[in-house]
């Protein structure tokens, strides 16, 4: 349905928006581009939407192309803007028509799709009020009814959870699956969101700096991680290593390590393996104090891609004195620090020695938190912190060198020194340019409001019921 | 569909503004108190030589109609802008409309909204016991001319707006362009009263062609002559500010 090769936007300034972007949408399918503020995702959804032009490569869309024949594809695509273009002075049934007109539908039959959508997403009873009335949800649902009025093959949606609360968003993702599942429209979704992006697309592409890094199903780009993580804490130090050796055995950890409170298991499917866990343990009669059960999260996921969190990437607003400012109005202003002639970004001294006495400070500190920066500190826990930091230039997550000769080199150095790694150095000496990542222990902070928890499920017992079976169905629909 | 795609967003358009009747109200009060007050300061610029009306206030009425529209459509832009920022312009734009009717529909309503104070201000010509053409051809020729201004200026305005795709700046560009072109045109004074520079500026000034064919209709001989050239001119501005704004809009868009 959405076919997209090799595109490239550069703006005047010279901006280079989206660089060299290629996939594909399936019809039926509802495809989500995640990516944080400025990562090119608006400006693809507008090329794809005729709204403006690329600089180079090719993309069409409900098989036709969006420069040559872009009346074609705008007949056969729906487009919901980041900002609700309704108007506010308007009623909700003169939006409508209106919009309805410009796709050039006529009387009844434009009066019956109205009535038909307004219908659909419940707006009926506030049809003839003004849409400056309506709350942020409803003016959202009239800007989706806007752009469906004409029955659109591929429904393009910019951000479209922006600014609205946990009930509204949630009330809108039921909406788009149901469109895609009642309908069958495409829809092509823009989302900083990542548990949006996770629990509404079918396929995800992850895009950073105009570079698509990554497509595949969530689960796909999830597995392309270690998997499920759980962390066994165990009082009883000595029954840690049994612990650690009992499990290693078993047949379902694809890694084990031991931790300061107990053992991390890496594993495929971390729910369904929590029991046999606690089997594996109970046989030799290991007291488990807690368990954390940690899944792999997008984030995650775009760490590994781009080496770092979608959370640190700051949104570069271009302030409305920049047309003045000329095109390099952010060399200066908009830059982030990166450390002055004695301190670099992470507050780590640049003198060699001060930076050893530092780092050793970091390690009796929080020896958890800053592994790549504690000598000290156990390696294990450093690779146990799978969710925070994925490397950088230099070095991989490990710690392991990412250059094939300085790989060997630390390989042999391991060995002989067992565990001494030239990643310290590395680290110290290009310090500068790492965005000294901390490790983040648990993935994902948000911990649900009032009415949903943590993954998304209602609190109330009669709404999980009723969400457990939509939930049900829309995978079944996948 | 050119036609009926401007015809949908202009009827939107007046909708709105017929909604909020008081806007065009307030729009009114300006032009009408410069009516009143400015026909009274001038009142003995009549006796002057070879003055062309019967009163001043005669001579001014078409002067305080174009006054009208520089003063409405100057700030046409500025909604734009607000369409714009708000979404409503791409909605527009990823509809299989003619590109053209969005700036069309709304230039055609700025002038509109102008139109409906100049009608009222005719009114209260007529009222005054101001000296009008009663054929109602004239009346309504003189206005089209008029409207056409509008047209013109409220397109230089939205194309100023792409271009600057700030507020503040058009309106200090609009306030910029709005008194001198006004003074440089026989709005308020016969041109030949004009220092010899001035005259040369209202030569090529097109709010001159537009007041002069304007007064013609209402309130002088009707000269269709006259009336002709000045028309022909004010039509010329509009294709070309309009020409331009659209393509300084497509461009913006690219």
């Amino acid at each position: 349905m959405i076919q997209v090769d090799g595109l490239v936007k550069v703006y005047r300034g010279g901006k280079r928006s989206v660089d060299g972007v290629s996939f594909q949408v399936a019809a039926g399918e509802v495809f989500a581009f995640l990516g944080p503020n400025g990562a090119g995702k608006s400006t693809t959804a507008k090329i794809l939407t005729t709204l403006m032009a690329p600089t180079a490569g090719t993309a069409r869309v409900a098989g036709h192309d969006v420069v040559r024949e872009s009346r074609q594809v705008r007949e056969r695509i729906g487009y919901v803007a980041q900002s609700t273009g309704i108007d506010y002075f308007m009623t909700g049934r003169e939006n409508l028509t209106l919009i309805g007109h410009l796709y050039h539908l006529k009387g009844d039959a434009l009066a019956r799709r109205v009535d038909e959508m307004l219908a659909y997403f419940g707006l009926t009873e506030v049809a003839d009020q003004m849409a400056a009335s309506y709350s942020g949800g409803m003016q959202r649902k009239l800007d989706i009814a806007t752009s469906l009025l004409h029955e659109p093959k591929v429904l393009f949606l910019d951000e479209p959870t922006l600014g609205l609360d946990a009930q509204s968003r949630i009330d809108l993702w039921d909406y788009v699956r149901k469109l895609n599942a009642d309908l069958g429209v495409t829809v092509f979704l823009t989302t900083h969101y990542l548990d949006e992006a996770d629990r509404l697309a079918h396929r995800v592409g992850i895009i950073d700096r105009g570079v698509l890094q990554a497509v595949g199903t969530p689960g796909e780009l999830k597995d392309m991680l270690k998997g499920d993580s759980i962390a066994v804490a165990i009082e009883d130090e000595k029954a840690r290593s049994r612990a650690h050796a009992l499990i290693g055995a078993a047949p379902f950890a694809k890694e084990v390590l031991e931790e300061e409170e107990g053992v991390r298991v890496y594993v495929d499917n971390g729910g369904e393996t929590v029991a046999d866990l606690f089997a594996v343990l109970a046989k030799d009669g290991i007291r488990v104090k807690s368990v954390t059960l940690a899944r792999p999260t997008l984030d995650d996921v775009f760490i590994k891609f781009t080496g770092r969190s979608m959370d640190k990437v700051e949104e570069k607003v271009r302030p409305w004195w920049a047309q003045w400012a000329g095109d390099n109005w952010d060399q200066q202003g908009g830059e982030e620090w990166k450390g002055n002639k004695w301190v670099d970004a992470d507050g780590s001294p640049k003198d060699k020695e001060a930076f050893e006495a530092w780092t050793r400070e970091q390690a009796a500190e929080e020896p958890d938190t800053a592994p790549e920066t504690a000598p000290d500190a156990p390696r294990k826990a450093s690779s146990g912190q799978d969710a925070g930091w994925a490397g950088n230039e230099w070095v991989n997550a490990d710690g392991t060198p990412k250059d094939p000769e300085a790989f060997a080199a630390w390989a042999g150095g391991e060995a002989a020194d067992g565990g001494e790694t030239p990643k310290e150095e590395a680290v110290s000496e290009e310090k500068r340019d790492d965005e000294a990542p901390k490790g983040k222990a648990q993935p994902g902070g948000w911990a649900g409001n009032e009415w949903v928890n943590a993954d998304g499920t209602p609190k109330d017992p009669e709404a999980m019921a009723k969400w457990l079976k939509e939930t049900g169905a829309s995978k079944g629909s996948k | 569909m050119f036609a009926a795609d401007t015809y949908h967003l202009f009827a939107k358009y007046m909708r709105i503004t017929w909604r909020m009747p008081m806007w065009t109200l307030f729009g009114l009060a300006q032009p009408l108190i410069w009516l009143l007050i400015f026909s009274d300061l001038f009142s003995g610029m009549a006796e002057l030589q070879g003055w062309p009306t019967t009163s001043y206030a005669n001579f001014f009425l078409p002067g305080v109609m174009v006054m009208t529209v520089l003063f409405g459509s100057a700030w046409a832009g500025v909604s734009l802008l607000r369409e714009i920022n708000f979404g409503m312009v791409d909605k527009m734009m990823v509809t299989p409309i003619h590109r053209g009717s969005v700036l069309f529909s709304r230039v055609l309503h700025s002038a509109a909204t102008v139109m409906i104070q100049c009608v009222v201000l005719l009114a209260v010509a007529f009222v005054m016991g101001l000296d009008l053409n009663v054929s109602p051809a004239q009346l309504v020729a003189g206005l089209v001319a008029v409207w056409t201004l509008g047209i013109g200026f409220a397109a230089l305005s939205n194309g100023i707006a792409i271009v600057l795709r700030r507020e503040e700046p058009l309106v200090v560009v609009g306030n910029f362009l709005t008194l001198p072109l006004m003074f440089f045109s026989s709005a308020m004074m016969p041109v030949k009263y004009m220092p010899e520079w001035i005259q040369w500026c209202a030569v090529v000034n097109p709010i001159n062609y537009a007041v002069e064919a304007a007064r013609t209709m209402l309130v002088g001989k009707g000269d269709w002559a006259v009336y002709g050239q000045g028309f022909a001119v004010v039509l010329a501005f509009a294709a070309v500010t309009f020409a331009w704004a659209n393509f300084t809009f497509m461009r913006s868009r690219a």
